[in-house]
């Protein structure tokens, strides 16, 4: 058959997204675009949302779902099951809590969590160290080990983020590891020999860049650094990560990491945030706008609202 | 100039890339969104409706999808799905559909659009990337050095 057809790239992406995933991953032989394309962890995931949909009738809902319903979106629980006592990795819509699948993580490990995740790539931490793993082709990239070691005698608060820069196309992690000086006591409020050094994976560099100017921020009037150790890891949202970070004597503020710039800063939180601990905190993105829900356990109460975020520099502005 | 037939029903004429005319009910040419708001913009009150982009052989396969779509109602759904495959099995081979979804495209008409989107999924689903390329004269533009890498790092999928 010597006919042939050119067909549009929109019209191609139509065919493609209804693809089973062996294929797509087969097709990324065809040409560069293709490979670009097919290898795309957005094209991926939606092609995996519309696939693993049983019901046919549904199929183009769930593409409509997608890309004219900006909102819609999904929650990642990860838990060890009771019976297989393997953790196991369910995607959950946000609007109904329906579970739209469940999948067995990858390499068993004692323990391993989900450091974050973006446009359907999902970012492990485990005793053997990162890895970024692709649900839906069961790809996974070992991330080489970092760069910023504990000296001996130091002690060390190492938390972490994952996260898609827009500016360079690619997927990054960020890790900020605060240093001090190990008394044996594990007391490092207020510790005078502290340090914090911060380094970016980058996905398509494969490789780990330290940064020069680790911001470190001290309680003001004081030479009391903030150190981050709350959970959750780093809440993305509008172009920056964020962190609550704690200071003695119990004095929180929220730092802060420009996605573009890869800075940091710091901001003073709402009065009523500010002493306590910081583990009674809880940062999340919420309608791409950071929020927090504070837990004030001493009036048998929780304080919770949101704060929106509207540019870089201007935060908390309303409740 | 629009013609009505016996039972009222407002008609228009729409002409192919071709020259070839087709008269057909307003309702089943509404179908498409493209010739719906050519009507509603009243383009259509002169003549005929040109569709520069659409052979005759394409048009009067889109004039019977649009007329079983438009008058069937959601009760024969079942029947409606077994005529669409017969529909698309009809169309034979991916030249077809290709020319198909183009003019699916261009008419927006989107359950038509679906459909042979899906069929020509199905179509390609255990091909190999040679065979794919042939079919909308894609260029290979690997060097011989990336295409092996790009083999051997994807060579689950061709098992």
């Amino acid at each position: 058959m010597a006919e042939t057809r050119e067909l549009l790239e929109e019209l191609m992406m139509d065919i493609l997204l209804r693809l089973p995933m062996k294929s797509v991953v087969r097709f990324r032989c065809v040409s560069t675009s293709w490979c670009t394309l097919l290898s795309d962890p957005h094209f991926i995931f939606k092609n995996f949302l519309l696939c693993s949909n049983d019901d046919d009738d549904d199929d183009d809902d769930v593409i409509d779902g997608i890309e004219n319903n900006k909102n819609s979106s999904y929650m990642l629980l990860t838990y060890k099951d009771a019976t297989t006592m393997k953790f196991v990795y369910s995607l959950l819509s946000q609007d109904t809590l329906d579970v739209c699948l469940t999948k067995n993580l990858p390499n068993p490990s004692p323990w391993m969590y989900i450091v974050g995740s973006c446009n359907g790539l999902v970012c492990l931490n485990s005793n053997e160290g990162y890895t970024i793993w692709n649900p839906a082709t069961d790809e996974i990239k070992v991330v080489p080990e970092f760069q910023v070691i504990r000296p001996s005698r130091w002690a060390s608060k190492s938390n972490h983020g994952f996260y898609f820069d827009p500016k360079t196309n690619d997927y990054k992690i960020v890790r900020i590891v605060d240093l001090y000086l190990d008394t044996g006591d594990d007391h490092y409020h207020g510790a005078n020999n502290v340090d914090r050094e911060a380094e970016v994976y980058s996905l398509k560099n494969h490789s780990w860049k330290i940064l020069d100017d680790a911001f470190f921020p001290y309680v003001e009037g004081t030479t009391c650094p903030y150190f981050i150790f709350s959970f959750p890891y780093g809440i993305e949202t509008n172009g920056a990560l964020y962190w609550v970070a704690t200071g003695e004597p119990s004095h929180n503020t929220l730092v802060s990491f420009d996605i573009s710039s890869e800075e940091f800063k710091h901001f003073q939180l709402p009065d009523f945030a500010i002493v306590g601990d910081g583990n009674y905190i809880t940062l999340l993105s919420f309608n791409n706008t950071l929020a927090m829900v504070v837990a004030d356990d001493t009036q048998s109460q929780s304080e919770m609202g949101t704060w929106t975020c509207k540019k870089w520099g201007d935060i908390f502005g309303d409740r | 100039m629009s013609i009505t037939t016996e039972n009222n029903e407002k008609m228009i004429t729409l002409m192919s890339s071709d020259g070839e005319e087709f008269v057909v009910e307003e309702a089943v040419a509404a179908q498409s969104q493209t010739i719906k708001h050519l009507i509603e913009d009243g383009c259509s009150t002169e003549g005929s409706i040109p569709l520069p982009n659409v052979t005759g052989r394409v048009l009067s396969e889109v004039i019977q999808y649009c007329k079983k779509h438009s008058s069937s109602d959601d009760k024969e759904e079942k029947e409606l799905e077994a005529w669409d495959a017969e529909f698309v099995k009809a169309a034979d081979d991916h030249v077809a559909l290709t020319d198909l979804m183009m003019a699916a495209n261009f008419l927006d008409i989107k359950g038509l659009l679906d459909l042979v989107a899906q069929t020509l999924a199905n179509m390609i689903t255990g091909k190999s990337p040679e065979e794919v390329r042939r079919m909308w004269n894609i260029k290979n533009d690997f060097t011989p050095e990336e295409a092996e890498k790009v083999r051997k790092e994807n060579q689950w999928a061709f098992e």
